[in-house]
């Protein structure tokens, strides 16, 4: 793939996947504590 | 006010970090000097900037007495700070790769950089956010994806050099390449205690000069044996000068002692000129008789 093309689409992936992540972190954590929590525990939970 | 009062110390914060990671990521002059094509730090700094919401949220949750997104958060940022920093070295190495004619194979330290930001993305979203293991696997993925499009690979190859009898002598040319680097920046190191401007510029020049002179000995690095003594005896000598006239010279300003030093510099200087007009013409065996002439000129003066 020529380099431009590469930079351009690698960028954006770090943007989606790096930028997306901690900006939901962020507002995770702004978010009402309740729901933060529940939200966390829900996912962090062994699956059944 | 609270409110305020915290957006402040908040943006404050990060104002500091971007200001201490850009010199970090800049680096020394000697650095910038010695490898002319740096990679541009804006390139480090993207990641950096793009971790900073992990770390205030980390805060945050902490302040909240949210324990599992804090420490997902927390380890997540780590990880990629860390990513970031070695993502940052291996462009600097890859740099230094392409600038030297020979060469080690770097590590692979934008592999390692990137495996770690991957890891830490993958973190961040399923503590810190709460996401379902395998979505946070995916970002994980697709943050590994990136970094490698984005930066690249590391460089796969060493650039080695043989000697006239067919042995691989690409340790011993760096070895002794590494020695004389240290030496000249020992040198620059030293000329920052001498006040005076003329010296100054003197020992800049020298500096200079002893650089182009290792470009060309890499060039053309077959003749090991001649390019370490030229290496081991000018460089070491002229470094032990520089250190000894700038210790004493702090200590005591002595009319004498500048005479001297100056007209050992000039001396140093003459010869470094002719020896990289001798490697220009490929006349090594010039070069060494120089080199004994320099040593008995430099003993003669109690310098050696």
């Amino acid at each position: 793939m020529p380099e431009f093309p590469r930079k351009v689409l690698g960028l954006l992936l770090i943007l989606a996947a790096v930028g997306v992540a901690s900006w939901q972190a962020l507002a995770v954590s702004c978010s009402s504590p309740a729901s933060a929590a529940a939200e966390t525990a829900r996912h962090t939970a062994a699956p059944r | 006010m609270i409110r305020v009062l915290a957006l402040v110390a908040i943006l404050t914060a990060i104002a500091v970090l971007i200001f201490v990671v850009r010199s970090k990521l800049l680096g020394s002059r000697e650095e910038r000097r010695s490898i002319p094509r740096q990679p541009t730090p804006a390139t480090g700094l993207l990641m950096f900037l793009l971790t900073v919401p992990v770390l205030v949220a980390a805060v945050i949750a902490m302040a909240r007495g949210l324990l599992v997104p804090m420490i997902g958060n927390a380890v997540g940022y780590a990880l990629l700070v860390c990513g970031a920093w070695l993502l940052w070295r291996g462009l600097v190495a890859e740099a230094a790769y392409s600038h030297r004619l020979v060469a080690k194979t770097p590590w692979p330290l934008k592999a390692i950089g990137g495996g770690l930001i991957g890891l830490g993305t993958g973190l961040t979203a399923w503590l810190g956010v709460g996401h379902h293991p395998g979505i946070a696997f995916a970002f994980g993925l697709v943050a590994l994806l990136g970094c490698r499009l984005f930066y690249g690979g590391d460089p796969g190859e060493a650039k080695r050099v043989t000697a006239a009898s067919g042995l691989d002598t690409t340790d011993q040319v760096l070895a002794a390449l590494a020695q004389a680097e240290r030496s000249i920046a020992a040198v620059e190191q030293s000329s920052r205690d001498v006040r005076q401007p003329e010296l100054n510029q003197r020992l800049r020049r020298v500096a200079a000069l002893a650089r182009e002179i290792l470009t060309l000995l890499e060039e053309d690095p077959r003749d090991l044996r001649r390019a370490r003594k030229f290496l081991n005896v000018y460089l070491d000598g002229v470094q032990r000068v520089v250190e000894g006239y700038a210790r004493t010279h702090q200590r005591a300003a002595s009319p004498e002692l500048d005479a001297n030093f100056r007209r050992v510099l000039t001396s140093i200087e003459e010869v470094f000129q002719e020896q990289r007009q001798k490697l220009l013409e490929s006349d090594i065996m010039d070069l060494d008789v120089q080199i004994e002439v320099l040593t008995s000129q430099l003993k003669r003066e109690g310098l050696l």
